[in-house]
């Protein structure tokens, strides 16, 4: 999780400040807001059930607020431009990631319409 | 209106012979029937269930096979073709609970299911077509 936040931080500043949070806007009513989750993460075992990877798999999206799209999709793409065949070290971790699915949905709550565009990135993690 | 749908094709083989297209036929309906069947238990451990309408408007469908008549659908059943499969959340508001809103964190009940069944279709897939399983 440390590693996506650092690979998405600078590139989303622009756009939504420190506003990335995990698996729900936590309130304060300003957007837009970047969220991730964790949908599943299968280790992959080998002999003696040692652990040789994780296969996580992250939904990451912009929520905005308003009926454009154009704002969703240009952080979206953000989002994928930084993670995308990312690869790094981490905290004795080799770690690669690289979107599997996109997505975009609409929602109206109270009269107000929000977009959710973003998509779902497989993050391999095994030790160096 | 959404309906969160995932489908398996496996259309690229007219040079495979019959028994290894039966082979892929019955690994697609075990695929999609452990897809709808954990899609269901994903309802009862996200903590999901309301009224059980979404859990129960799930269905799979395959070569054939159906479970769309067991199941809650308010919506036509879809269709599909020649060797394929489909694991299908048939209440249009799936998407919300499964994806999120403003208001909560998604509940992946059908995506985490769909993830499980896709590793498994990569491997079994490519092991038939492969050759290894007869």
């Amino acid at each position: 999780m440390e590693f996506l936040i650092g690979k998405l931080t600078t590139p989303l500043t622009a756009y939504v400040g420190t506003r990335i949070f995990a698996d729900v806007q936590p309130g304060d009513a300003t957007w837009p807001v970047v969220i991730f989750q964790l949908l599943a993460a299968p280790d992959t075992l080998g002999a003696g059930a040692t652990r040789v990877m994780t296969r996580a798999v992250y939904r990451i999206k912009a929520i905005t607020k308003g009926a454009g799209m154009q704002l969703p999709v240009d952080i979206a793409a953000a989002i994928d431009s930084a993670l995308h065949k990312a690869d790094g070290v981490f905290s004795g971790f080799y770690v690669t990631a690289h979107r599997v699915n996109s997505f975009a949905y609409s929602e109206v709550s109270s009269g107000e319409t929000f977009r959710h565009v973003g998509g779902e990135y497989r993050v391999d993690v095994h030790p160096q | 209106m959404f309906h969160a749908t995932t489908t398996i094709v496996f259309d690229h083989f007219n040079e495979k012979s019959d028994d290894v297209k039966k082979l892929v036929d019955e690994a697609l309906e075990k695929l999609v029937r452990d897809g709808e069947a954990r899609a269901k238990l994903n309802c009862t451990s996200m903590g999901t269930i309301d009224t059980g309408n979404m859990q129960n408007a799930i269905y799979s469908k395959g070569p054939g096979f159906s479970t769309f008549g067991a199941a809650a659908n308010t919506q036509p059943e879809e269709p599909i073709g020649n060797h394929e499969a489909l694991v299908h959340a048939g209440a249009p508001y799936s998407i919300f609970v499964d994806y999120g809103t403003i208001h909560m964190p998604g509940r992946p009940f059908f995506s985490e299911a769909v993830e499980s069944i896709k590793t498994t279709a990569e491997k079994v897939m490519g092991q038939i077509l492969d050759g290894g399983l007869s």
